[in-house]
């Protein structure tokens, strides 16, 4: 049963064997039962229950491990934890990860415990400070100083380095570029208030934004990403950004002087712009051979590079590239020894922590009792609902785990794997997939057309939508059959109006053409790239719109009828009161309607995949039939990886979607 | 001050009279010619797609194209059925809608009744997850779905298919019935608790007729987005027993060329597909919008 835990234990040059060892749990567990005692509840439960976990968190490891040294069978494939667990790569990085988080986890806890003491806190009425434990103050500012010096020190360094040292005087303006436009943007961000602030800091946003697009413009980026030697247009929104982050942090804290708290604030900021330094080269926005203008971004990222070089320390005790024997023994012993002490340490708090916090009883209760309460009769009636409702519920759970929590899970450990069925060993090769995905033009220009694709077709669905809910809303006698009519659109299959559109934009034998011909338009649909785009999003809009609109209408017939009389009565005239009632009251629900939307169909595959198939070239290639092909290509691993691109992009899209929907319902 | 005051009245009351035939009939020629216009923008695409189904298949490559048959025939349709395994793929296709339909239903029936109702540990948790999940696209489980089907030996199987249709419009379904339940006024079941029957009982009793027109609209809405799937199928059905219409569409478009493609068959089976989505939003349309929109406004 616990092989895996004997090997470690020999290993570890101790001459423990497996009944000893058990003994020793045994012990252990018997001590809990005998603290549990001591509150009057049955030792022998609580012993049997902390053994039991114990075997069973022992059995959970050794599920996650398996056994390194198996030999297989001609033919027999190991299964993908075997694979996974037994390449020392994944291992090493693996364990770098959970240290890093055990890093985070500490220094969050940290900044909690230093900032409840670097408050000045009041007694209740008088004003009167209790005064803060000296010592704690000390590591508060020494703690500070560390988080907010390290990044500030490399920066500088790194800088100082490329421009006398190594004469790369090239960064230099960008580098006072940055630091003007932070300034600028925080000293706007302090001074102003309200709607001049936000008017004052859109208008930099966009001189800034025209400003770099100008920059673009001298040299041609080859797409909306792609910089080509320029820097891509959203890029200077960074120091932007850092200047009202930093401005507001200042604001809140130096007025009540808790520089403590500003120091933590003001160095968890500039990690976080090494974060984004370190991102923004590795998504390949940065281009060594041409950017001059953005080598700030090596510049940035100093401090993430110089954590890379402290994990050096655990790779160099491990070297990743050449697994020997030794290696492997090595890793096992430590990694396994490392694993064992976590796990009795967790085992041991966890343990601690219940009986600890065990009510005293009056009498105590026998091992018997314990079990016959555990019988449903026995169980008060909130808990029998409790119970209902877990078994209500098992069903839709458990179809969505099998169907999409546990496969996400595999395409996530996929996307840093080498997998192609063709060509068997599946390897674990860290961040490679990602690497050759921001390199890859044609996702590069799924991913574009994707955006674009779902951006204006949301907004004219919306804007259409609008206009067609009202004339749904409106009083006539046919209002029944035009609702009738708009739901149609959603309810036809879209691989039908995706074939339908198809013949119909055909340039030679469709009627749309045609019919454009004979105003005049002869512009050939589904050959030029363009036109084929604004043919698939037209399409979409035709399908979508009538649905937004009878999910706009339900809005619409929200509203009383009563805030329009009363605006008629005030003089309003039909544009003003859908300006100032209709558009405000429905706000709510057009961002629900467009964040819906835009997730949705962020995910489109059917449409171009009947339409065009992507084509001309891949000009309407949306990223799921990127990824489509590349599975029908058996590049499953690779296929992982652009799909978890894209539900990075829509988990941006839905934050931003709910932080505006959360706004929105707030002001109004 | 008083002089003012008559004037706004005398306005108020000559105004009638004066009153043009644009200012009457205005308001209701709008709305009509957007009525038009709104038609036409629907309706274009099926006047085609029919009138090419029923257009003689050398006249349909004609330029410039038709746009009255000459000599409507339905050739096409005979064709059409020739040449596709047609019944076995309408019923696949049926199963496959039915099935999903019935099976999203119910589980979410029952779980909506549990979020709903019974605010149990963890329950904010679930729902949150159910949601949010749905927001995952479909293409990102794809890879590993494939490989727990081939150990489960589910793929060309009408189980495995309804399994992972059911399992994509579950979240939207448990939203709306959720939010359906909740305006069920919860005294009728504790007036029925109270009066000696189990939860069981008032779930079965009085809880299921109430939501039973929820219910029925769910699985219309389910039928619909079911019978419109094609990426499940297409992946997961790869053998004529389970193959669905919306597979056969993409198999007869596939030819690349314009000219060898089937446009006369495709058409015809475009119409058929479209038929029984057709009668069902005849039938249910008020429920479908309800249905819809109540998933919009919460």
């Amino acid at each position: 049963m616990v092989d895996w835990l004997d090997k470690p234990l020999i290993s570890l040059g101790a001459t423990l064997a497996i009944p000893r060892m058990w003994l020793l749990v045994a012990l252990a567990s018997a001590l809990v039962g005998w603290l549990a005692s001591r509150k009057r509840h049955s030792s022998l439960l609580w012993g049997a229950l902390s053994f039991g976990t114990f075997a069973l968190a022992s059995e959970f490891v050794r599920s996650l491990i398996p056994n390194a040294g198996r030999e297989f069978a001609r033919g027999e494939k190991p299964g993908a934890a075997y694979v996974l667990w037994t390449d020392p790569a994944f291992r090493a990085d693996f364990v770098l990860v959970v240290l890093i988080l055990a890093l985070i986890v500490l220094v969050v806890r940290l900044i909690a415990v230093l900032r409840r003491y670097s408050k000045p806190t009041y007694l209740n009425d008088a004003k009167e400070t209790v005064v803060t434990p000296r010592a704690y103050w000390r590591a508060s500012a020494v703690g500070s100083a560390v988080v907010l010096s390290l990044p500030l020190i490399l920066w500088v360094w790194t800088a100082l380095w490329l421009i006398f040292v190594a004469d790369y005087t090239e960064i230099v303006l960008p580098a006072l570029g940055f630091i003007i436009l932070a300034a600028l943007a925080g000293v706007l961000w302090a001074w102003l208030e309200g709607g001049w602030r936000t008017t004052a800091l859109l208008v930099l946003m966009g001189a800034v934004l025209a400003g770099q697009a100008r920059f673009n413009a001298t040299r041609p980026p080859a797409s909306m990403f792609e910089s080509s030697g320029a820097v891509p247009v959203f890029m200077p929104l960074i120091p932007l950004i850092l200047g009202i982050l930093v401005a507001s942090a200042m604001r809140r804290a130096w007025p009540q002087r808790l520089v403590a708290t500003l120091a933590w604030q003001l160095g968890l900021l500039s990690w976080g712009l090494a974060l984004v330094g370190w991102l923004v080269k590795f998504m390949g926005y940065y281009d060594y051979q041409n950017s001059y203008a953005f080598d700030l971004g090596s510049v940035l990222e100093a401090p993430v590079r110089w954590l890379a070089a402290l994990s050096e320390g655990y790779y160099r005790l491990i070297p990743r590239e050449v697994a020997t024997e030794d290696n492997l023994l090595h890793m096992e012993r430590m990694e396994a020894g490392l694993a064992f002490l976590v796990g009795v340490i967790l085992w041991g708090a966890v343990a601690a922590h219940v009986v600890w916090q065990l009510p005293y009883r009056a009498e105590r209760r026998r091992l018997s009792e314990e079990l016959a309460r555990l019988s449903i009769k026995r169980l008060s009636l909130q808990q029998r609902r409790y119970v209902l409702a877990y078994v209500l519920i098992l069903p839709a759970l458990a179809l969505r785990t099998f169907t999409t929590f546990y496969p996400f899970l595999q395409t996530i450990i996929l996307s840093v794997q080498k997998y192609n069925p063709a060509f068997p060993p599946r390897r674990y090769i860290a961040l490679k997939n990602f690497e050759k995905l921001s390199t890859d033009l044609v996702v590069r220009e799924s991913l574009e057309f994707t955006i674009l694709f779902v951006v204006v077709s949301t907004f004219f669905q919306v804007l259409l939508g609008l206009i067609i809910a009202h004339l749904l809303n409106a009083n006539f006698r046919l209002r029944g059959v035009a609702r009738t009519i708009s739901l149609i659109p959603w309810a036809i299959p879209m691989v039908v109006a995706a074939i339908g559109f198809r013949w119909m934009f055909d340039d030679q034998f469709g009627m749309i053409p045609d019919l454009l011909r004979r105003v005049g338009y002869t512009e050939k649909w589904l050959v030029n790239p363009e036109n084929a785009r604004v043919a698939v999003t037209f399409v979409n809009i035709w399908k979508s719109t009538p649905f937004a609109a009878l999910l706009l209408l339900a809005g619409l017939q929200g509203i009383s009828q009563e805030l329009y009389e009363a605006a008629k009565v005030d003089g309003a005239n039909w544009f003003d009161s859908l300006r100032f009632i209709t558009v405000p009251m429905l706000l709510p629900i057009i961002v629900t309607i467009s964040m819906f939307l835009l997730v949705w169909q962020l995910a489109v595959f059917d449409l171009p995949f009947a339409m065009t198939g992507g084509g001309p070239g891949f000009a309407t290639t949306v990223v799921a039939q990127k990824v489509y092909y590349e599975i029908n290509s058996l590049n499953f691993s690779y296929a992982a990886a652009i799909s978890i691109a894209l539900v990075i992009v829509v988990t941006v899209v839905g934050g931003l979607g709910i932080f505006t929907l959360r706004r929105v319902e707030v002001s109004a | 001050m008083t002089v003012a005051h008559n004037e706004i009245e005398s306005v108020a009351v000559v105004q009638p009279q004066r009153r043009s035939w644009w200012s009457r009939h205005g308001r209701s020629v709008t709305t009509y010619a957007a009525f038009v216009l709104f038609v036409l923008f629907i309706g274009f695409p099926f006047y085609f797609i029919v009138v090419s189904s029923i257009t003689p298949r050398h006249e349909l490559f004609s330029i410039p194209p038709s746009y009255l048959p000459s000599s409507p025939t339905l050739d096409n349709y005979q064709r059409m059925i020739d040449a596709v395994p047609f019944t076995k793929y309408l019923r696949n296709s049926f199963i496959f809608a039915v099935g999903s339909a019935v099976v999203s239903v119910l589980a979410s029936a029952m779980a909506a009744y549990a979020l709903a109702r019974i605010k149990f540990p963890g329950s904010n948790v679930v729902y949150m997850l159910l949601i949010l999940s749905s927001a995952l696209p479909q293409i990102a489980v794809l890879v590993p779905m494939f490989e727990t089907f081939q150990q489960f030996h589910l793929i060309n199987t009408h189980q495995g298919l309804i399994l992972l249709m059911s399992s994509l419009i579950l979240p939207f379904t448990v939203l709306i019935l959720v939010s359906f339940i909740m305006q069920i006024p919860v005294e009728i079941e504790e007036a029925a608790l109270i009066d000696g029957a189990n939860i069981v009982q008032v779930i079965i009793r009085m809880v299921f007729p109430l939501i039973l027109p929820a219910l029925s609209t769910m699985t219309i809405i389910n039928f619909i987005i079911s019978w419109n799937e094609l990426l499940y199928p297409l992946v997961f059905a790869q053998r004529d027993n389970t193959k669905t219409l919306s597979v056969a569409l993409i198999e007869l478009s596939s030819d690349a060329s314009t000219y060898t493609r089937p446009w006369d068959m495709l058409s015809a089976l475009s119409v058929f597909m479209v038929i029984p989505v057709l009668l069902l939003v005849l039938v249910g349309q008020r429920m479908i919008i309800a249905g819809l929109s109540r998933g919009a406004v919460k």
